[in-house]
């Protein structure tokens, strides 16, 4: 039982790994999450101008930057390999699970990077007085969590569908709600500067959220997978 | 005043046609159930 | 769905006529709300309804990845095409209601929202469905994505109450701003939705029947 716990680890860890060493020959996701990240900062930026917005607008606004990132950039990771037709080759080396994990990890990294450029630049960028930094990044982290592991699910439905990208947002919107409603709230309490109890509820359905996401996607990724 | 009968005769003329279409599919979908039936039989017998 | 006796079909015909004429002539209008609240007969049940076909769609799901058996996914497609169309009269008719009583379409108060994540997700459902050709996969996927949509919803209960938290609370969850309503009213309300129910069961049966004869000419043709 312990062998079999580890080889899934294990075999999830090498399935990141080749990934992220497929990624950094090509840089398709990655350009694509921070240039469109970027672009939509700059147009943000450049349209509200030198007018402070209140924290209900803020933080919305950088969640929609995230969120329409993602979306960009995280279905890569199942459509790339179907498009080079790797997916067989995937789908004999290895167990539905340990390919879920490993790509799974790679979206999470995927967007954590991007978060760690684009978080602080849109603080700089808007101007933002963040008043209760401990809480902010937990939400932050949390929850692109969330919207991460709802697009690697959703990533892997579409990958075998056809006019992919435009149906991986369509799909995932409605599933990343919680996510989305919870996190912007989280943040707002957070810029504002609120108690961590405050920001309690929040977390914990961003925290109950991903875990029950994960688990489903444990459980209906063989059906997803197998063809 | 009068508006709410204005508004009743409206809703019993919507009625109306949904109820009459809905019992029109449910005549055709039985019709054709029964073609269906009705060759399959043939068919099996020919067999 | 064992009822192929039409009796009830001309009985639920009379039903809901009655229903009509009870929510205009015999209920009486709402205190405080007047005559607008009427909607109330309809609107309801509606959504109601389209709540619970996402519920019907979801097993249906559930039953087809077990058993891989075409049925269950007719019962889950058909099921989401009724469901969209009650979706959509509730939320037209919810609209219609916003209007007269807070003179704006549309508020982003609980009821409104949820309501609106139920099109989306039938609508994401459609989207899914018709990108993907091969009929395996499409009952296939759609059924895990309809799951997921499904599981989401308790979170909802919950966040829900937030989006519209900082303005008044929603007045529509008692629009009479009391408990009980109106025994004559009452009356009313609960035959409308009796016979809405059965009405949709109506349609569902319907649906199902004409996609089982799709799929046995496809069959018949293939021979």
């Amino acid at each position: 039982m312990e062998k079999r716990r580890l080889s899934l680890i294990h075999n999830a860890y090498i399935v990141f790994l080749k990934d992220l060493h497929v990624e950094f020959r090509s840089r398709y996701a990655v350009n694509a999450i921070f240039l469109f990240a970027i672009t939509t900062l700059t147009a943000i930026s450049f349209s509200i101008g030198p007018i402070r917005l209140r924290s209900e607008i803020l933080s919305p606004l950088l969640w929609i930057i995230l969120f329409f990132s993602s979306m960009s950039g995280l279905a890569h990771i199942f459509v790339r390999e179907e498009e080079q037709q790797t997916a067989d080759t995937l789908r004999l080396l290895t167990t539905p699970n340990s390919i879920f994990l490993g790509k799974w990890f790679f979206n999470v990294i995927l967007l954590f990077s991007l978060e760690v450029l684009i978080v602080p630049v849109y603080l700089a960028m808007m101007g933002v007085q963040v008043n209760s930094p401990g809480s902010f990044l937990l939400i932050i982290i949390i929850g692109s969590i969330g919207i991460a592991s709802v697009a690697t699910l959703i990533a892997a439905i579409i990958s075998q569908a056809s006019a992919k990208g435009a149906l991986l947002a369509v799909l995932s919107f409605p599933i990343s709600l919680p996510v989305l409603i919870s996190g912007i709230h989280g943040t707002q309490l957070a810029m504002d500067g609120s108690t961590f109890a405050e920001t309690l509820s929040d977390l914990q359905i961003l925290f109950s959220f991903s875990i029950v996401i994960i688990t489903l996607s444990l459980l209906l990724f063989e059906f997803i997978w197998r063809k | 005043m009068t508006d709410i009968y204005v508004v009743l005769i409206i809703c019993v003329l919507i009625w109306g046609g949904i109820f009459f279409y809905l019992l029109h599919l449910d005549r055709l979908l039985k019709k054709v159930k029964q073609k269906i039936d009705f060759s399959e039989d043939l068919s099996s017998k020919k067999r | 769905m064992i009822l192929d006796k039409s009796w009830w079909k001309y009985l639920l015909g009379l039903w809901m006529l009655l229903v009509i004429l009870g929510a205009f002539l015999y209920a009486p209008p709402a205190k405080g709300l007047g005559e607008t609240a009427r909607i109330i007969f309809f609107h309801v049940p509606t959504a109601w309804l389209a709540s619970l076909a996402f519920l019907i769609s979801a097993v249906g799901s559930l039953q087809y990845l077990r058993t891989q058996e075409k049925k269950y996914d007719i019962w889950a497609y058909s099921a989401a095409q009724i469901g969209l169309i009650f979706a959509i009269l509730a939320t037209v008719t919810g609209s219609i209601w916003a209007k007269k009583i807070w003179q704006s379409f549309w508020n982003w108060d609980p009821r409104e929202t949820s309501i609106f994540i139920l099109l989306l997700i039938y609508a994401a459902y459609f989207a899914l469905r018709s990108a993907i050709d091969i009929e395996e996969q499409k009952a296939k996927l759609s059924a895990v994505y309809s799951i997921i949509a499904f599981v989401t919803v308790p979170f909802f209960i919950f966040i829900i109450p937030r989006v519209y938290e900082s303005l008044h609370p929603d007045p529509l969850i008692n629009p009479e701003g009391e408990i009980k309503m109106d025994t004559r009213m009452l009356q009313v309300f609960i035959n409308s939705l009796l016979s809405f129910t059965l009405l949709f069961f109506w349609m569902l049966r319907l649906k199902i029947e004409t996609m089982k004869i799709y799929l046995k000419l496809d069959q018949s043709v293939s021979k």
